[in-house]
């Protein structure tokens, strides 16, 4: 007889995989692998070859031969994982899809200390340009698909969540909507970047849909406890350019007046070593997953607290789910119950003591040695000895004497049915009931002996916002394979009814301590409470999808949604968003059929209508109304002895509309060497009309000079490629390297009502300096966000000279009319490359991402290398970037386009090491730990300090730590 | 992309500068005639920048240390009326009536936003002949007629308020003692002042005459406001590093009633000098006042900046109080 | 359905104008907002919620910016920020697309549009519709008249700034439809007849609450667009100044303030002199605008903040030695109107963009006239109000429209009242022979320099663009230039010919 083989499987990330299949080729003979992942197999012959299986994993033979002990580790099979793919309102085979859907799955998120799930995918998909946050704990990042179809209204795209769409604003103290989801109970995350995969969602479809479905518990599970540990230290690896302490006092020694010079202190100070510092951090996670009776269930809780490197910023979160996925009726019921809920605590670092580092004296100590203003030093004002209301407060003040907290509290949950009828099976109807409901409360506390608001007696508000969002979805689908004719219908017919509320109730502006100065009147209340905010708007849709396959390889799909918003007038009320895309699989094809090298070809050619009405960042939901708002206490006007608080009546747009992008994709799926080569190449361009911009009104026609009104047109056109490879698969040794590339270009077609030559643009970017300066355009012909600058004059040696620019229109003066286009802030091509090794029991993987043809305007420097910025007549010192040393410049020259650098870059996002030490305990759990580092290096030309800043603007970003983390799995 | 096309700034050749004239004689007659043109050929610094042309005007010799700037904006020429080129040629302290030789230049500048120009280029300096007229200003004043010029108010001496504060003064020479009074206007049909009670001044019909004592060369001050007068002989010097006895003595000078003017010739140094009054200080004249910004310009100021003889020689020396407000004077080489 | 019914969101707290024109309580909160226009920048103080959008909320405001746009291209002020294009205005070389003349511009007409929407609803057919009638329809009649005089005021404005503009009255409903322009002649004779027909509808001088534009209002603006009217018609109109000033001053409702100093302080409520006032609050009509920036942006240097009732000076605005040298003595001694600060501070301006170069100016203060703060505690946010008409500029439109030849008046009665002026600055009198156009000019700069006057008399008296007159730093240059005579005129902005490509640009630009 044989012999018992034992052996383990793992995935291909080293992680254990409990319940694979392991079968004794041509028998029915078989084990399933345990929690741990391993088996054991007995009588087995040694010419026996075993087949090693798991949904979504490519299945692998091994010839027993004399062994008795075989270990595999099973690689995705980025086929079978795709067998089912998630899609608006259900899923559709893989196989049936036809338009761009990329999908990602938890085994290959980004690793380390992550806190919003957006992350997760940074870098991984084509097509979808995920700029990290800033440093702050908590932070989100900006999502953007195919670029963005909007000039005004919102360019984030749809997030629905385990069917629930929710509300894409931020809620007060929270960075984004992700944020309050934990990443790690996420299984799939989907992206619909097409129109003709999107158009499902209609209305707010325009810039792509996200669809996250959250890990459930399967019926027939062992109960199965998973924790997770992972501590992180941060640390900022560079420092903003600053003049040293010496470097410092040589530049006002050589250029300023006795005072000024009498001014510099005996200190060396380095004021970023103060406000910054390493940071510590913890996320814990605990995931039971099991079958209560007939009922899978699972749930986790996660506790999270992240430190920023800018002392005093914390972010905690303490977040709960619980998954209920029971089947009645012979399984003809299935009932999917999601809770999720979060509670955030956030303390925001004031962000200002940044720039107060940048630009304090570093010849001044951090302490007066006195205990005025909480005995930080500060520059006085001589005439009063108060703070001087025009320097830069104590940064390290700024940092400890502000506590701007918010708790945030945030349930996201639904119920869906979805029942099989008995008389025809093929048939299902399916409710989905949801909530999104958020509360948040803030505080924001500075103490009367503050320097930083010690003028005006310290500060203490409050602030709150609520959201309660509802959802009732309904559908039927109706499947079928006609064998007949060799075809498969797939149809869906639905409804969706959505109501959104935001409120933000008005609070008194407090101070925290009553003042008295220079016999000014004291009271504790700053300004009476304003005018409270809420807003509500209500999207009605109906919806139909028909997707049709003929002989496995011919797929249409076709789908209508109509939809209604409550923010525009009854006549405009109403949209229509089809779309339509085929597909056409070569591989089924005779011709290819044998070609064994190709594993998979496939053509998708799509088009869809898609909309856009979310005006929720201008902050109204009534745009066609004309409307009278009532002024806040502040702003009365005085008739004798009465002060009136004033009626004012609003600008609006009677015919306000959707604004509609149409788009076409064409791609090829590919893949070879039974799918160790795959991919795709999509080719798309996005036409949004009817664009939803603020534009000037003219003069006198409305009750505002900027109107919110559909106009214009802009153009995304855009390449992407992916190729996934597994270059090395064999026992024990597995190594995947994917790399994604996506070329998009941007242009505003029009953004007039009446057509000009003469457009002179719309600008946008304001920046840090002076007051109200902005340093970018909208201009027809030209992408979003583009600079408008003067042309920088150089000397023959290279160095900027201050003041001289190209006198563009020949007029003899340098004006705004010499500003020219220059670059944009927008990538032209952005990158992601990840790569995983599994050798045994380590695995190693990195993830490399890069954007290049982006440019950043360095509001750091021409906001602080200019000779003014160290010598003033107002008092004080401030300091300077050493480039003042290079330029000389004495006044900041704001339009230069010397500020406007090339931001290209690579950037190590992630490098992972992990070790499976396999049983412990007794046999009773595996353990798995890990050890990362994220935003490993950077290289780039840029001469700021991090080059990635979402809307092109580098003014003081707080900077993205480099992170090290140890993480530890327990698997029982 | 930015490395590509940089802007470089080449300094550029001179340019070339071309007046339409050597020599102007300037008279107030012809104020507002073009007086002299200037234009140059335009600076190339090697990119398309935004110029802006100065011409300079000074002194001979002066090496443009302290010029008058006219500003001609982008335009490669400028035209200058007779009264602008006046205005400034007595701004560098010529003399009025005299022929002097100024410098001319023109200066390239890149205008920068909001700064002081910067990269100048200057053409070769072109010397003028020029000779530029008093102007005169007349303030608001009263008369004195009296018995030493016939009681007629319409040919009267006046005196004058330059800040127009009602506070009137001149110099008036009278040969003998005389009485006199003091009338709004160039008749007796206005407010006509005369001697009131406890020293001061009356406007009723019936007030006596006022006078003075002796013959000479009096300063009369007449306050409206507080209703006094006063009346101050004078006789007058030179003094200062140029003349002979330097700042220790007075050079006196002697009075001319045909010219109506004070006259002294004698060798001066290349240095500076003042006139005074009575051997003192109380009333002096200078030119100009670099405290307040106010330039030399042939109009004596009280207190005023020490006058520049420009170099040594022998020179008659004159000045003329007899324009109230107005005070000139004026240095001729012998 | 329902569902559908759903759709039908308004808003929660603020109302639909159908719901605020049936109640007439709140016709004064709207009639109080087109006056709020001129003081504040939004709905909610001192920033946020603002009527224009494109342009910093606090630079923005109306007041400050007519301040700006009347006295930066003047010998009367220099500031030494890197705003955007603000140093233009010293350089006498804006563009069309200039963003504080674009704001100017939007100001004016967010005033013509508001205004024109009340002066709509409460026509005596509208008030009829909705059965208001009794003293509630006399009270919305004299709104409609006051708002009418706003509307009269914002066109003003844009005759003296602009020239010819866009033209809309109450008969434009708010769209996207594109308004014609107006020539200035045209618009002067509209405005003209606007006043006219108010004149008597607006409440007696001085009957009116404090702050609202009563007959003397009108009357005042009627003499001054007389008395620029050869500038923007090109037919002097100097008798028809005469007559209007002269119905202010004969009616002696309104007299000059015995103290000089007091017009500009935070109780100058209380004046007699101030015929129309644009109010602020230290706590309830709050702005970074308006009276905020003239007596924060004034204050730097060695300047002591607590006599000026604020928390700190924003170290902005000083004088040139032009505005100096119009006054015997900067030390106030020979006229009260020198209010001048030297203490660290040099008369040249050699680098504009230092405080300390050129004089500071202390003329407007947030401390009472008994030497009290104003009411706000944090110091940020005056009481002061900004007197927009004061009597003494209707006595000089008075003297200058009789020199200038202007019938119904004498050159006596000009005399005493430039002389009472004088008097009460404790500056010598002066005579008949010395009252010349030349010597109102200079007294005009004397008495309201500061008070957003000074580039419509230097333009009245050909003195703004060529060489007559230079300044310091006059087309920024240190010694001053001559700059091109359309500079008489802002530039329509680039933005409304965009938008209205009804409209054609001033010659020049
Ligand atoms: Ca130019
Ligand atoms: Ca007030």
């Amino acid at each position: 007889q044989g012999l018992t083989i034992t052996g383990t499987v793992k995935e291909s990330d080293g992680n254990a995989l409990p319940g694979a299949t392991v079968q004794l080729k041509g028998t029915n003979r078989g084990a399933q692998t345990d929690v741990e992942g391993a088996y054991s197999l007995p009588n087995v012959p040694t010419s026996a070859t075993l087949v090693f299986s798991f949904i979504g994993k490519t299945a692998q033979e091994i010839v027993v031969g004399n062994r008795t002990t075989v270990d595999v580790t099973l690689a995705d099979d980025s086929k079978a994982l795709q067998e089912v793919v998630v899609v608006g309102y259900g899923t559709q085979r893989r196989q049936d899809v036809t338009g761009s859907i990329a999908a990602i799955s938890s085994s290959e998120f980004q690793r380390g200390n992550i806190v919003n799930p957006e992350q997760l995918v940074a870098g991984k998909l084509a097509g979808v340009s995920i700029t990290p946050p800033s440093g702050q704990p908590g932070g989100g990042s900006q999502i953007r698909i195919r670029g963005g179809s909007s000039l005004n209204a919102s360019n984030d795209p749809l997030i629905v969540i385990d069917g629930v769409p929710v509300d894409n604003n931020g809620v007060t103290g929270a960075s984004n909507a992700l944020s309050l989801i934990n990443p790690q109970d996420i299984e799939t995350f989907t992206v619909l970047k097409d129109a003709s995969s999107a158009a499902i969602y209609g209305s707010r479809a325009a810039n792509g849909v996200i669809l996250i479905t959250t890990k459930k518990g399967r019926a027939g599970d062992k109960t199965h406890v998973s924790f997770s540990t992972l501590g992180s230290v941060s640390y900022n690896p560079k420092q903003l350019p600053v003049l040293s302490a010496d470097q410092f006092r040589e530049v006002v020694n050589r250029l300023g007046n006795a005072n000024q010079r009498a001014l510099l202190g005996s200190a060396n100070t380095n004021w970023q070593d103060q406000i910054f510092g390493p940071a510590l951090s913890s996320d814990n996670n605990l995931a039971v997953t099991g079958a209560y009776r007939h009922i899978p269930y699972r749930a986790s809780v996660g506790y999270i607290s992240q430190n920023g490197t800018l002392k005093t910023s914390n972010f905690q979160r303490v977040s709960g789910s619980l998954g209920l996925t029971p089947r009645f009726l012979n399984d003809h019921l299935r009932v999917d119950i999601n809770l999720k809920g979060s509670i955030i605590n956030n303390r925001f670092a004031d962000q200002a003591a940044i720039g107060a580092a940048v630009s304090f004296d570093p010849t001044q100590p951090v302490y007066s040695g006195n205990d005025k203003y909480g005995g930080y030093f500060e520059w006085l004002d001589p005439t009063t000895g108060r703070p001087n209301q025009l320097a830069p407060r104590n940064p390290l003040g700024l940092l400890y004497q502000r506590q701007d907290r918010t708790e945030v509290q945030r349930s996201i949950g639904n119920v869906q049915l979805d029942y099989r009828f008995h008389f025809l099976p093929e048939l299902r109807a399916n409710l989905n009931l949801g909530y999104d409901i958020s509360k948040s409360t803030g505080t924001n506390f500075v103490p009367a002996t503050a320097g930083l608001l010690f003028n005006q007696g310290g500060q203490n508000n409050q602030s709150a916002g609520s959201r309660n969002n509802k959802t009732l979805e309904f559908y039927f689908n109706y499947t079928k394979d006609l064998r007949s004719v060799r075809s498969r219908v797939d149809v869906t017919a639905g409804y969706s009814y959505q109501d959104f509320i935001r409120e933000n109730p008005s609070f008194p502006s407090l101070r925290s301590g009553s003042i008295q100065i220079d016999g000014r009147p004291a009271s504790d209340t700053i300004s009476a409470a304003g005018v409270a905010f809420r807003t509500q708007y209500t999207l009605l849709g109906i919806f139909g999808r028909l997707n049709y396959t003929f002989r496995d390889r011919y797929v249409l799909t076709a789908t209508l949604r109509r939809d209604a918003t409550s923010r525009f007038a009854p006549d405009q009320r109403w949209g229509t968003f089809p779309s339509l895309g085929v597909s056409w699989s070569l591989k089924d094809e005779p011709f290819l059929k044998d070609t064994k090298a190709l594993s998979a070809l496939k053509l998708r050619l799509g088009y869809g209508v898609t909309g856009q009405q979310d005006l929720s960042n201008l902050s109204n939901d009534y745009p066609y109304l004309p409307r009278y708002t009532i002024s806040d206490p502040t702003a009365q006007y005085q008739f004798g002895n009465t002060f009136y608080r004033t009626l004012r009546a609003e600008g609006y747009d009677a015919n306000i509309k959707w604004e509609e992008t149409q788009a076409i994709n064409a791609a090829v799926d590919y893949a070879f060497f039974n799918g160790r080569i795959s991919g795709s190449i999509d080719v798309y361009r996005k036409t949004t009309k009817d664009l939803l911009a603020t534009i000037p009104v003219a003069a006198g026609s409305n009750l505002t000079n900027y109107i919110l009104t559909n106009v214009g047109n802009l153009r995304n056109t855009g390449v992407e490629f992916t190729i996934n490879t597994t270059p090395i698969q064999r026992e024990g040794l597995n190594l995947d390297v994917n790399f994604n590339a996506t070329f998009n270009k941007n242009e505003i077609t029009n953004l007039l009502k009446v057509p000009t030559p003469n457009d002179p643009g719309i600008l946008v970017g304001a920046i840090s300096g002076g007051t109200g300066n902005t340093i970018q355009i909208q201009t027809v012909g030209y992408p979003t966000n583009t600079f408008y600058v003067l042309r920088q004059v150089y000397n023959e040696s290279g160095v900027p000279l201050e003041g001289v620019y190209e006198d563009r229109n020949g007029d003899g003066q340098i004006t705004v009319d010499d500003r020219v286009r220059y670059q944009t802030a927008n990538p032209r091509l952005f990158l992601g490359m990840t790569s995983q090794l599994t050798y045994r029991n380590f695995s190693a993987g990195f993830t490399l991402r890069g954007n290049f043809g982006n440019y950043l305007y360095n509001n750091v420097r021409s906001n602080n290398a200019a000779y003014r910025n160290v010598i003033n007549s107002l008092g004080y010192l401030g300091n300077a970037s050493p480039n003042v040393l290079t330029t000389g410049f004495v006044i900041n020259q704001y339009f230069s386009d010397y500020f406007v650098e090339n931001a290209s870059f690579v950037r190590m996002d992630n490098l992972n090491l992990g070790y499976n030490f396999g049983k412990v305990f007794g046999n009773t759990g595996a353990l798995r730990a890990s050890l990362n580092a994220q935003n490993v290096f950077v290289i780039t030309k840029y001469t700021g300090v991090d080059p990635e800043v979402a809307n092109g603007i580098d003014n003081n970003l707080y900077p993205r730590p480099r992170i090290f983390s140890l993480g530890l799995n327990l698997d029982f | 992309e930015k490395d590509g096309d940089q802007l470089t700034l080449t300094t550029p050749q001179p340019t070339r500068l071309t007046t339409s004239a050597t020599s102007v004689s300037l008279t107030s007659a012809t104020a507002t005639n073009e007086a002299l043109r200037l234009s140059w050929s335009p600076a190339n610094y090697g990119f398309n920048a935004a110029v802006n042309y100065t011409v300079q005007l000074d002194k001979k010799g002066g090496n443009f240390e302290a010029p008058v700037n006219l500003s001609a904006g982008t335009s490669t020429s400028l035209s200058v009326t007779g009264a602008n080129l006046n205005q400034n040629l007595l701004r560098l302290g010529l003399a009025p009536n005299n022929a002097s030789q100024v410098d001319v230049r023109v200066m390239a500048a890149i205008t920068r936003p909001g700064n002081d120009p910067s990269n100048r280029v200057y053409s070769a300096p072109t010397t003028l002949s020029v000779t530029p007229y008093l102007v005169l200003i007349s303030y608001p004043s009263i008369y004195v007629p009296g018995a030493y010029q016939g009681w007629a108010p319409d040919k009267a001496p006046a005196i004058a308020s330059v800040k127009d504060n009602k506070v009137y003064e001149g110099y008036i020479y009278f040969q003998s003692p005389s009485e006199f009074k003091f009338t709004s206007g160039r008749d007796w049909n206005g407010t006509n002042y005369g001697a009131g009670t406890a020293n001061k001044l009356s406007a009723a019909g019936a007030a006596g005459n006022l006078s003075v004592p002796s013959g000479g060369y009096y300063l009369i001050r007449a306050d409206l406001n507080a209703l006094t007068f006063s009346a101050t002989p004078t006789t007058w010097a030179v003094i200062g590093a140029a003349t002979p006895k330097g700042w220790d003595a007075d050079t006196p000078m002697a009075f001319d009633p045909a010219t109506n003017t004070w006259q002294v010739t004698l060798d001066l140094k290349a240095d500076e000098f003042k006139f005074r009054a009575n051997s003192a200080w109380d009333l002096n004249f200078g030119d100009g006042d670099s405290k307040t910004n106010v330039n030399p310009d042939g109009l004596l100021d009280y207190n005023g900046d020490n006058i520049k003889v420009p170099s040594a020689g022998r020179y008659l020396i004159r000045m003329n109080l007899s324009n109230p407000g107005n005070y000139t004077y004026s240095l001729t080489k012998q | 359905s329902s569902c559908v019914q759903d759709l039908d969101r308004t808003p929660a707290f603020d109302v639909t104008s159908a719901t605020v024109y049936a109640d007439p309580s709140n016709y004064k909160s709207v009639l109080a907002k087109l006056y709020a226009v001129l003081a504040v920048s939004g709905q909610q103080g001192p920033a946020g919620k603002p009527d224009i959008s494109g342009i910093d909320e606090g630079t923005s405001n109306y007041i400050r910016l007519l301040w700006c746009l009347q006295e930066l291209p003047t010998d009367e002020a220099v500031i030494g920020w890197n705003d955007q294009t603000i140093q233009d205005f010293h350089n006498l070389r804006w563009t069309s697309s200039d963003g504080f003349i674009t704001g100017m511009y939007n100001r004016i007409f967010y005033l013509v549009a508001a205004s024109n929407e009340f002066i709509r609803e409460t026509s005596d057919e509208k008030l009829a519709s909705r059965n208001i009638t009794g003293q509630a329809a006399a009270d919305a009649r004299t709104y409609r008249a006051e708002a009418r005089f706003l509307r009269a005021l914002a066109y003003s404005h844009a005759i003296d700034l602009f020239g010819s503009v866009p033209f809309v009255t109450e008969a434009d409903a708010p769209g996207s439809f594109l308004p014609r322009q107006i020539s200035r002649t045209e618009l002067f004779s509209y405005v003209e007849s606007e006043l006219k027909a108010i004149e008597n509808e607006l409440a007696a001088s001085r009957a009116a609450e404090y702050g609202r534009a009563d007959r003397a209002a009108a009357q005042t603006l009627l003499a001054k667009l007389y008395l620029n009217a050869q500038v923007y018609t090109g037919t002097a109109r100097y008798t028809d100044a005469v007559t209007y000033a002269s119905r202010v001053i004969q009616a002696n409702a309104y007299a000059l303030e015995p103290n000089y100093l007091n017009l500009f302080l935070a109780d100058n409520n209380t004046s007699r002199e101030i015929i129309f006032p644009v109010t602020f609050d230290g706590l309830r009509t709050q702005t970074y605008g308006g009276m905020t920036f003239l007596i924060h942006a004034p204050v730097g240097g060695s300047m002591p903040v607590a006599q000026f009732g604020i928390n700190g000076g924003w170290g902005g605005l000083r004088t040139t030695k032009a505005l100096v040298n119009q006054f015997p003595d900067v030390t106030g001694a020979t006229d009260k109107r020198a209010l001048f600060y030297t203490q660290g501070q040099s008369l040249e301006i050699n680098d504009i963009t230092q405080f300390t170069d050129g004089y500071a100016i202390t003329k407007f203060r947030n401390v009472t006239s008994t030497g009290r703060a104003g009411s706000d505690p944090s110091g940020n946010f005056p009481d002061t109000d900004f007197p927009l008409f004061r009597l003494a500029e209707v006595y000089l439109i008075y003297a200058e429209a009789v020199l200038r030849g202007g019938t119904g008046g004498d050159a006596a009665t000009a005399l005493t009242y430039v002389n009472a002026l004088r008097a009460r600055a404790g500056a010598p009198a002066i005579t008949a022979s010395a009252l010349t156009t030349d010597f109102l000019l200079g007294e005009r700069s004397r008495e309201l320099y500061w008070e957003a006057k000074r580039r419509t008399d230097l333009i009245r008296y050909g003195r703004f663009t060529n060489a007559t007159y230079l300044w310091p730093w006059k087309g920024g240059v240190k010694e001053g230039r001559a700059v091109e005579d359309f500079r008489t005129l802002y530039p329509i902005p680039a933005s409304d010919l965009v938008a209205n490509p009804n409209l054609k640009q001033n010659p020049g630009y």
